[in-house]
């Protein structure tokens, strides 16, 4: 599947705005199921500073600076990107109980990067409550998969989608409570949950491809940033798990990478003088190419 | 051999004797030490120690201790027998410091790129994964050179075999050199004849080599700007970044002095924008870029990292090292040591276990009462827990705590601390002692400091030593073997400096405190002439209260401390109501919760005073110290007598600060500011009271006008020039227009005015709307009508004189807020940005395109 993707973040202020420090994840990695076909970045002010890096958890990072005074900022990315239909890793043979035990004994590079994932981090601790709430999925001798899974669907179960009942930075132990909260939300507290079993679990940020009811046209804009979760399994990899739409990842995911949790990969994290107030504003359009094609056709 | 002082001595049981051999006899390398002490006699040793004491709390040599209720800070302890260094076990002992350095300098390295610690199994990943002190983004610096650590504290115990051990790193920010370095200079003071005999290897070749250390990070470049970057004042060794930035002749900054442009870091100074290559920080890892290192802090500045990370800038210790004194690496240190340099460790360890290993952990559980416990990742103020001294329940409790978070705490072995002599009411006691050690880069090698700074236990069957916990501290004595090296940090040719007379290079953040130092000084000032012409009144003899003028000056005083007229307060008519004013009055002094008041402007005084210590001379701060020590000398509850001494005392260095600020500060850029602050205050407090003692009354009766001019400090003047009773013309001409009078509001214009002109110079511009309001206003005041001024109106008021002296309050304030804008502006505020995830595409529809 190649999509077309274009991804629009407003920023408004009261105040103008002398000095902004951003950094931002909003490059789409290079995977084996995912190419980046084409990429542009545009910002607006022009920034006096604009340094790529691969970041600590090999995320391309975008660091920028604006010196121009402002009352608005707009960063824009278009991009074309090809997902190809990927083989989930296979049924690790290591059940969930031995897991920890399993990637401490693997001191090889790959083994130690999925290890540092099972350590508690600012926005997923792995809690009291959140242990709690995942063993009762959680059978004696299961296999990470089936636990991962179970855990899934159950967040999908008790939890409602509400975008009014969060903010960025609300914690897991209230999000457990309340029963509601976005993407984001769900995929903290699922990580939470998996590291409190002794699990590895990644943050996963990029898009979800969305879907218009039938007979409806795409709506500009309606697309959105979207969080997910990986789980790791020893010897087998990585699997990606959606809690919100209660399905792996698939086709219809586009990865721009992952972290620890949030604040290691979000969007765009900034720190800027002056603004006063301020409102972001962000629009994704995640279009097939064949919708394109149509599109052109018809006309 | 000793005579009384060490014949009573007897150490700490069970502990290693630092001045006593096994059969009792004193140790070689304390001896000359001690025939001086002896040579001075127990009476001179007080006295002299008196005065020591003296100078550290006048210099304000603090120890601040955060979770003081009332902030304050404790004056240094300093002891006067030094901690005697042994030169036969020195080199062995600065050889191991200098590889322990070496080896976490290494680790640093590779635990910040390959993490082949990890891969080879010398360290459990987990020491890096749960550990908040390691922190990811700084894998991307590459700092100069390789060095992670510039400079490296260690603490060392003594055990009672006589071993040095490790009881703890400092990585971070390591602090206490500036310290010891206070300590040696009030030691060789005080005792300058025992220094000289004992032939004392000098503390300036550490310092000297920090400094050539700190050049060579600029990687070639030629006299390269380097800063020392603070917390702020109300860190706990704020005292001692000051001292060190003072001493190495770097500017002291705050973060919101620095700024990141481009990539690259610059300070803010009076004339602009100053590019900084190397930052000696005393700043935290994660408050220096509220960007990438702090999760919501807003501290630091932002791009920090990215400037370090493109080589812009070198910081040291370089941006994580804090990692490097993380409590769980200590069990590691021989494996590291080992597999980094393939050397045994030539230095100890004290034991440590770390909990996070399971083995560890239940040898820590089955035998508790023999450790020391303390957190594994953190050196935070949560004080060691000395299980031996706990009660039955705390430790069961202590042992669930370890249990349930086995990772989180480490065990140290409770050793007993070698005992070192102390002087305390003219004799020698024993105390448990520590010794911090300081090693800076050198090249591509490292270098010890010779001496340290000693710490020991408040009392004598106290196992903690430290400043938090009111122990005290001790300078270290190594005695020479050869000659003395005489060095100082002045460089060899003097003529190689080029003369630099001018300070534009002053960060503005310094410019704007001496600015509001200046003016809580004179605010202060006028609150204590005005509140001791009221007390003179209120204690005469005859009848107190019945002074006319009293209600018109309480009326004023009210009135330049912008309180509100209270209801319940005497405003009209105090005389009637004898026990209000007093209680007023005494608010009026001692209230430190009253804006505007005296004590509220000599604490505000003192508070920036603190924060520009490095700029102002040891003297004016000693002045500084001693206007809140008399106001703290007299009983807030006391009589009126008492506070009227009070005042006449505090009026004293009042007095004192502006003749030493004029006499003995350099007239640049900085004296301007303060004077500036300084004049612009007198000038608007002045036209207060004129105001309101002069416009509103028809009846301008002698005790009035008397009572002005003793605000005014103008008396004298007055009675020299028309020796008869006082008129309203000729004292408004000495007030208003005498600019020969340095009480009168002209000379306050015509320094405001030359100030504006000399200050436009850092702005390349003329005539700046500033310099033109002085000029003005000046020529303004020197050219009124006084007749015209005295005249009342049908109603009894003098209207113009009013106009006039609203119209210089108005300007006055114009122009501070001319100058402040325009030099002085703070920082805006900073604030985070983030993007929601998720959510917010749907939340609203502005902004569609």
């Amino acid at each position: 599947m190649i999509y077309h993707l274009r991804h629009l973040t407003s920023f408004r202020y009261s105040q103008p705005v002398t000095f902004v420090y951003n950094t931002l994840h909003l490059k789409p990695c290079e995977l084996p199921w995912q190419r980046v076909n084409s990429f542009r970045l545009d910002i607006e002010p022009e920034p006096v500073v604009l340094t790529e890096r691969i970041d600590y958890f090999g995320n391309r990072a975008t660091f920028f600076m604006i010196q121009t005074p402002h009352t608005a900022m707009k960063v824009l990315t278009q991009s074309v990107i090809e997902v190809l239909p990927r083989t989930p890793p296979a049924q690790s043979s290591v059940p969930w109980e031995s897991a920890r035990q399993a990637m401490r004994a693997d001191t090889t590079a790959a083994g130690l990067d999925a290890y540092q994932y099972s350590f508690a981090s600012p926005f997923a601790l792995p809690q009291k409550e959140a242990r709690a709430y995942a063993l009762p999925v959680c059978r004696q001798a299961m296999s990470i998969h089936a636990v991962a899974a179970g855990l899934m669907t159950r967040i999908h179960t008790d939890f409602t989608f509400d975008p009014k009942a969060t903010t960025v930075a609300t914690p897991v132990a209230e999000v457990l409570q309340n029963r509601r909260g976005v993407c984001q939300d769900f995929a903290h507290l699922m990580i939470s949950c998996l590291r409190s079993l002794g699990l590895s679990a990644r943050y996963m940020s990029g898009y979800i491809q969305t879907t218009p009811p039938p007979g409806q046209p795409r709506l500009a804009g309606a697309d959105a940033s979207h969080a997910w979760v990986a789980v790791y399994c020893p010897q087998a990899g990585w699997l990606e798990l959606d809690p919100t739409n209660n399905k792996p990842a698939d086709e219809q995911y586009i990865t721009l990478g992952y972290g620890r949790d949030y604040q290691d990969v979000s969007p765009a994290k900034g720190v800027l003088l002056g603004g006063g107030q301020h409102t972001v504003h962000a629009q994704v359009d995640m279009i097939p190419e064949s919708e394109i094609i149509q599109a052109q056709q018809q006309q | 051999m000793m005579s009384a002082m060490t014949d009573l001595f007897r150490p700490l049981p069970g502990a290693y004797p630092e001045m006593q051999a096994a059969d009792g006899s004193i140790r070689n390398h304390w001896q000359p030490m001690l025939r001086q002490l002896e040579n001075y006699g127990a009476a001179d040793i007080d006295e002299r120690w008196k005065r020591a004491q003296r100078m550290i709390r006048e210099n304000g040599v603090t120890y601040n201790v955060y979770e003081d209720e009332k902030g304050s800070s404790h004056p240094w302890m300093l002891d006067p027998v030094p901690l005697m260094l042994d030169p036969g076990e020195w080199d062995e002992l600065s050889a191991g410091l200098v590889q322990r350095t070496q080896v976490l300098n290494l680790a640093l390295a590779d635990l910040y790129s390959e993490q082949n610690l990890l891969k080879t199994n010398v360290l459990p990943s987990e020491l890096l994964y749960a550990n908040p002190g390691f922190l990811r983004p700084c894998c991307q610096i590459r700092p100069p050179g390789g060095h992670y650590l510039t400079l490296h504290a260690v603490d060392l115990a003594r055990t009672p075999s006589g071993k040095w051990n490790v009881v703890k790193d400092l990585t971070q920010t390591p602090p206490g050199a500036g310290y010891a370095l206070e300590n040696r200079l009030m030691m060789s003071r005080t005792f300058p004849t025992m220094y000289r005999e004992c032939h004392v290897e000098r503390l300036a070749p550490f310092f000297i080599t920090l400094r050539n250390t700190l050049e060579n990070l600029a990687s070639g470049k030629a006299n390269p700007h380097i800063v020392v970057l603070t917390p702020g004042s109300h860190s706990s060794s704020y005292f001692e970044q000051a001292y060190i930035a003072r001493y190495l002749g770097y500017p002291l900054v705050v973060g919101n002095d620095l700024t990141v442009r481009g990539n690259e870091v610059f300070l803010k100074t009076l004339s602009g924008l100053r590019k900084v290559d190397v930052i000696l920080r005393r700043q935290a890892d994660s408050l220096c870029d509220p960007l990438e290192l702090a999760g919501d802090s807003l501290l630091g500045i932002p791009g920090l990292l990215q400037a370090a990370v493109d080589g812009k800038v070198a910081i040291a210790n370089a941006l994580g090292s804090g990692l490097a004194e993380t409590p769980a690496l200590l069990p590691f240190f021989p494996s590291l040591c080992r597999n980094l340099t393939g050397e045994e460790p030539r230095l100890n360890t004290l034991p440590t276990l770390w909990c996070g290993q399971e083995k560890e952990c239940q040898q820590v559980l089955g035998q508790l009462d023999r450790w020391v416990i303390k957190r594994a990742f953190t050196h935070n103020r949560e004080t060691p827990v000395f299980v031996r001294s706990l009660a039955p329940a705390d430790r069961a409790a202590l042992a669930e705590r370890i249990k349930a978070e086995p990772d989180q705490f480490i065990a140290q072995e409770s050793v007993a601390l070698s005992s070192s002599p102390c002087w305390q009411n003219t004799q020698l006691v024993p105390r448990n002692t520590m010794l911090r050690v300081f090693i800076v880069a050198a090249g591509t090698g490292w270098k010890v400091m010779a001496g340290g700074l000693v710490r020991t236990s408040p009392q004598a069957d106290s196992p903690m030593v430290s400043m938090e916990s009111g122990g005290g501290s001790k300078d270290a004595w190594l005695p020479a073997r050869g000659a003395v090296e005489q060095v100082s940090l002045l460089p060899p040719d003097e003529s190689a400096i080029k003369p630099l007379r001018s300070d534009a290079n002053l960060s503005s953040r310094v410019a704007d405190n001496l600015f509001w130092l200046g003016r809580y000084v004179q605010r202060a000032d006028m609150n204590a002439r005005l509140l001791r012409t009221i007390l003179r009144r209120l204690t005469e003899e005859g009848q107190p209260y019945a002074a006319p003028e009293l209600a018109e000056l309480i009326r004023t005083l009210l009135l330049i401390t912008d309180s509100p007229a209270a209801p319940h307060q005497p405003v009209t008519d105090p005389i009637r109501q004898s026990s209000d004013t007093r209680t007023l009055i005494f608010s009026m002094i001692f209230d430190r919760t009253r804006p505007g008041n005296l004590h509220n402007a000599l604490i505000s005084a003192c508070k920036i005073g603190s924060t520009v210590r490095e700029r102002i001379s040891i003297d004016t701060w000693r002045i500084l110290d001693r206007m809140n020590g008399e106001l703290n000398s007299a009983p807030s509850g006391g009589d009126l007598p008492e506070a009227l001494d009070m005042l006449d005392r505090l009026l004293m260095p009042l007095a004192a600060f502006s003749g030493l600020s004029s006499e003995s500060m350099t007239h640049g850029y900085g004296w301007r500011f303060m004077d500036m602050g300084f004049r612009i205050e007198r000038a608007v407090m002045s036209a207060l009271i004129l105001q309101e003692m002069l416009t509103k009354t028809p009846q301008l009766d002698t005790p009035v006008l008397d009572a002005i001019l003793e605000v005014a400090h103008s008396s004298m003047t007055y009675r020299s020039r028309y020796q008869s009773h006082v008129a309203p013309l000729p004292l408004l001409d000495l007030l208003l227009c005498d600019d020969s009078n340095p009480r009168s509001i002209a000379y306050q214009l015509e320094m405001i005015s030359q100030h504006a002109c000399a200050l436009s110079a850092l702005t390349g511009r003329e005539e700046l709307p500033e310099q033109t309001l002085a000029t003005e206003l000046v020529q303004r005041i020197k050219h009124c009508d006084l007749k015209s001024l005295v005249q009342t109106n049908g109603k009894g008021l003098r209207v113009q004189l009013n106009r006039l002296l609203a119209e210089v309050i108005e300007r006055v304030q114009e122009i501070s807020n001319l100058i402040t804008h325009r030099y002085l502006a703070h920082v805006d505020t900073t604030s985070q940005l983030a993007s929601a995830v998720g959510s917010d595409s749907w939340s609203e529809a502005e902004d569609a395109e």
